[in-house]
């Protein structure tokens, strides 16, 4: 009779423990290696951004701020400078706003991290909108939320947020916070932040092949668009409008503006501390009107 | 034994086998079969021993199977069918979830991964880089899914407000693992497609050529 080996309870449970602690592994915060072929001025610029982008969400966001900055390699019309002002730029827009954000940032100053300039010092709380709120959650849980609020005429309801770090419980709950990281890539948000930000490189690659002159302010527009809640998403609809109303019908072949580097330094200028965009919009018209009147003009 | 109690006894016994069977199967065709097997089999055994929850639940079970059975089997049909004629995508449109589309609306960028592919159904939609607007009945994206880089060629804007449908490269690829033939003729689709857009390329080429030829003055 052969004699069947008795395999252990120890080793009958090891496949068990096996995933138990592969679903348990630390998040792989490795990160992804410099693209070949930056300028050795942009690379230390790059490796910081790539660090950022870690420390904001993960390797696979990492890997995408990678892919996108790697866009601009061996382009002959960008030169280091403004390389590394994109990819500077690149990861800031790319670091979104969203109250998990001011957490990550409190939480980094309890590590030893300089202050947030965009959060007030002294400041308590830091107030959202209900809906930036639960534009944080996916959109399974989002899309139901959301006709619920408007029924009950809550969209311009505002929520607090905690900055408090001086105490254990003001840390915890802005940890809790912070743990929502592990799903901004999945919530409501998450994908129009990506279009705004996909759209910014868009404007540089047309400025590139339209408008080579003007590639350098069309990076530094992304400056419009700082701080967290209200003031945020008026600087993100005052940097569209400028793209909308300055930028766009030029590549477009739809304007014409003799120096549209100075047009949008004037409007970027403009935009920049409008807190309302009707700044902003006096600004485009006069720009408009005085380009009218240029082209009307016969020349000498 | 009577007729009733037999009836329970052997078909608890099939039931058990076409449940283990539908468990073991890979692909979805087989594997909606046995579920329907299963089905007529339970509904046959909960009449008998007077089960009518049971009756019921398989009672709904029975036509979901047969009707996502029938989607596979057309899918398949109608994949194989466009390979032997215009090559067309139409067949996906099942699948395909409606957008609507504003104007100034972008639907993908240049550079930017690509995820899913559009069947355009009303409105204008224009390639920003080269210019070309497309028409309606175009499919956008599709040859996006096999290449390597994963990368959108150009940016699409909507023009002039309209619908889309829409399906993620994921839901294709669900379709694919389900389901081996579609993946098969899917990959010939898309291989005829490339083809007859280089054989496209490829005229436009001999075309400007011979514009040149005619343009350029009389070397002999």
């Amino acid at each position: 009779m052969v004699k069947v080996p008795k395999v252990r309870m120890k080793e009958r449970l090891q496949p068990i423990r096996s995933a138990i602690s592969a679903l348990r592994r630390p998040e792989d915060r490795t990160p992804p290696p410099v693209p070949e072929g930056l300028a050795p001025d942009v690379v230390p610029v790059v490796e910081t951004c790539i660090r950022q982008m870690l420390d904001y969400q993960s390797v696979g966001y990492a890997d995408l701020y990678v892919d996108r900055i790697s866009r601009f390699i061996g382009r002959p019309e960008i030169d280091a400078d403004l390389h590394a002002e994109i990819a500077r730029l690149l990861a800031m827009r790319m670091a979104f706003r969203d109250p998990i954000r001011v957490a990550q940032r409190r939480l980094a100053e309890v590590e030893g991290a300089p202050p947030d300039p965009d959060i007030r010092a002294g400041a308590r709380f830091i107030w959202f909108s209900l809906p930036e709120v639960i534009a944080l959650l996916p959109a399974l849980v989002a899309d139901i939320l959301i006709p619920v609020i408007e029924t009950f005429g809550w969209q311009n309801a505002q929520v607090p947020v905690w900055l408090d770090i001086s105490g254990p419980i003001g840390i915890r709950a802005l940890r809790l916070l912070a743990w929502f990281r592990r799903y901004r890539l999945r919530s409501v948000r998450y994908p129009k932040e990506r279009a705004a930000v996909e759209r910014w490189l868009h404007m540089i690659d047309r400025a590139l092949a339209k408008r080579p002159e003007a590639v350098h302010e069309v990076v530094k527009s992304a400056e419009i668009i700082h701080g967290y809640g209200k003031r945020y998403r008026q600087t993100l609809a005052n940097w569209h409008l400028l793209i909308d109303a300055v930028a766009k019908p030029v590549f477009d072949g739809k304007q014409q503006i003799g120096d549209l580097p100075a047009a949008m330094a004037e409007a970027r200028a403009a935009a920049v501390s409008d807190p309302t965009g009707a700044a902003l919009r006096r600004t485009i018209d006069a720009i408009k009107t005085r380009e009218t009147a240029r082209v009307a003009a016969p020349a000498l | 034994m009577d007729t009733a109690q037999t009836i329970q006894q052997v078909g608890g016994v099939f039931a058990s086998i076409f449940v283990v069977a539908t468990y073991t199967m890979r692909t979805m065709i087989p594997l909606r079969v046995f579920g329907i097997l299963t089905n007529i089999v339970l509904i046959i055994v909960s009449y008998f021993s007077a089960h009518w929850a049971t009756l019921l639940l398989h009672a709904l079970l029975l036509p979901l199977n047969a009707y996502r059975l029938h989607q596979m089997l057309q899918l398949v049909r109608d994949v194989k069918q466009s390979v032997n004629s215009d090559l067309s995508m139409e067949w996906l449109k099942p699948f395909m979830t409606e957008r609507q589309c504003q104007t100034g609306e972008v639907l993908f960028y240049k550079d930017e991964k690509a995820e899913d592919m559009f069947y355009i159904v009303s409105g204008r939609y224009q390639l920003v880089e080269s210019g070309i607007e497309l028409p309606t009945g175009a499919i956008v994206g599709e040859l996006g899914m096999l290449s390597p880089s994963n990368k959108r060629t150009q940016t699409l804007e909507c023009i002039e407000g309209g619908l889309v449908l829409a399906v993620t490269y994921r839901q294709v690829e669900e379709l694919y693992v389900q389901n081996p033939s579609f993946g098969f003729y899917f990959l010939r689709l898309a291989s005829a497609r490339l083809f007859q857009n280089l054989a496209r390329a490829e005229a436009r080429l001999a075309e400007r050529d011979e514009r040149h030829a005619q343009a350029a003055p009389g070397t002999a």
